[in-house]
Order: C-alpha cells, then sequence, then structure tokens
C-alpha cells in the first residue's frame, strides 16, 4: 500500500512537473518570437535569444536531473 | 530638424539629401525621403521599477529558502529536498522568463517622431501587437502631462496628441521630457507647407 502511494506521489510530482515545463516553453516560444519577429535590431536580438535559450536549456537539464532523483 | 531636442532622447535623424545610402527601415511603411526625428521609449524609471519588481521576486527565492531552513528543517531531508529543488529551479525558469517578457515589453513599445507623421508602435502582451500612425497634418492639439512628485522630478509623463475628428486621443506614456517632445511635434507641424496644415 505505502508503494502504491509513493508511486502515485512520484507520478503527480511527474505530470505537475511537465505541465508546468510545457507552460514555461508555451511562454518562451512566444515571448522569442515576439521579440524575433518585430525587433529591427538583428544583433541584439540574436544576443538575447542565444543567452536566453542557453540559460533555459541548462536549467531544464537541471530540473530533469533533479526530477530523476526523486524517490519516495 | 527643430533645434531643441530633448536631451534623453535619441535623435535618429538621417539627411536623405546628403547621405544617399541604404535606409535603415525603423517601422513598416517608412518612405524614403521620411526623416526619422525622434524615436521614444518609456522612461528608464518605469524600466527600473518593473526590474527592481523582478529583483523582489528574484530575492524572494532565497528568502523563502533560508526562512524553510531555518522554520521546517525537516524538508531539507530526503525525498522532500529534491522536490525543494525541483520547485526552486522551476521558479528559477519562470523568473528567467519574466526577465525577458519585461525587457521586449519595454523595447518593442516605442513612438517615432517623422518630419511626415507619428507612429505609435504598441506591445500590450506577447501576441498583442500594434501600429498606429498619424499624420502630422491631422494633429490638432498637443498635450504633454506631468503628474505627481516622481514624474516631475524625473521629468517624465504623458504627451497627448488630438487628432481631427476623433475622440479618441494619441498617447505617448511615460516618455521622458514630455514638454519638448510636444514642443517638437509642434514645431514639426509648423514646418508643414500651409496647404498641408488642417487637412486631416
Amino acid at each position: 500500500m505505502l508503494s502504491v502511494d509513493s508511486n502515485l506521489i512520484t507520478q503527480a510530482i511527474t505530470i505537475l512537473f511537465y505541465v508546468a515545463l510545457a507552460a514555461f516553453i508555451l511562454i518562451s516560444t512566444m515571448a522569442l518570437y515576439s521579440l524575433i519577429r518585430f525587433s529591427r535590431a538583428r544583433m541584439m536580438v540574436t544576443t538575447i535569444t542565444t543567452t536566453y535559450l542557453v540559460l533555459s536549456v541548462a536549467l531544464i537539464i537541471i530540473a530533469f536531473i533533479q526530477l530523476n532523483q526523486i524517490k519516495f | 530638424m527643430p533645434e531643441t531636442i530633448p536631451s534623453t532622447i535619441q535623435p535618429v535623424s538621417t539627411a536623405p539629401e546628403t547621405k544617399p545610402k541604404k535606409l535603415l527601415l525603423l517601422f513598416p511603411g517608412q518612405q524614403e525621403d521620411e526623416r526619422i526625428c525622434l524615436v521614444i521609449r518609456q522612461h528608464w524609471f518605469i524600466f527600473l521599477s518593473k526590474i527592481l519588481t523582478w529583483v523582489v521576486f528574484f530575492a524572494l527565492l532565497f528568502v523563502v529558502h533560508f526562512g524553510l531552513k531555518y522554520f521546517v528543517p525537516d524538508i531539507f531531508e530526503e525525498p522532500y529536498i529534491n522536490v525543494l529543488n525541483v520547485v526552486e529551479t522551476f521558479y528559477l525558469m519562470f523568473l528567467l522568463a519574466s526577465l525577458l517578457i519585461i525587457w521586449i515589453l519595454y523595447y518593442l513599445n516605442v513612438q517615432i517622431v517623422t518630419n511626415e507623421r507619428v507612429v505609435d508602435i504598441t506591445q500590450k502582451r506577447l501576441m498583442h501587437h500594434t501600429i498606429s500612425e498619424l499624420h502630422l497634418n491631422r494633429i490638432q492639439d498637443v498635450t504633454a502631462d506631468v503628474r505627481g512628485f516622481i514624474q516631475t522630478f524625473l521629468d517624465f509623463g504623458n504627451v497627448y496628441l488630438q487628432t481631427a475628428g476623433e475622440t479618441e486621443r494619441f498617447v505617448f506614456e511615460n516618455v521622458a521630457n514630455p514638454t519638448k517632445v510636444s514642443k517638437l511635434i509642434l514645431d514639426l507641424y509648423d514646418q508643414l507647407p500651409p496647404e498641408e496644415k488642417g487637412n486631416g
């Protein structure tokens, strides 16, 4: 019974994780699209986009590593 | 080109008659012979206040972390510490996204004054982009509005352009040196040929 509950908790956390990740990716895509679509300063846009993508990917990888360490 | 240009506003005037080089298009529909007199964004204080709010939320991460460590030390043991780490990482991710959005909404909100018209490019939300333009000959009244201590002290405020035949006003929100901006627009209006004035 305890293992079933633990599995449920882990599954719930995993689902929440993916929902939050999807929200983050959606917001980021919309933001970067707006910046790329409407900005005229190509150099600045490239710099900001690259920096943002590098930081985001690093944080997502860290979040995945931390998710895999969760064991109830 | 008028003599008075607000000191904190970047004039990007190009003289097409002296430099017939490749035109830098700042907005859709820009004409080749159109001289850009001003490019205005919101005052830096507005941007700074948003960044300071962001810094508060960033500091909140550390305050809550050390608060939990002090009041709920059990949460820093397995397996709860791993859940806390994931939550903190996601908090950082959304903070990063919000910083990008703050910059985008600041950077993409821009007003451009040319020798022919006024262009207001507004990014209200990420997917709400509007471009309004108003020909100088349709302007009937220009009002600079500076309210409160901070706006008076830092010299920023709203500029309202009343157009002919329309109830809705054209508004530049929280721009630097609003009185100088309004004077510049009026000067540009005065430079129009007499037959064009009031033709809106």
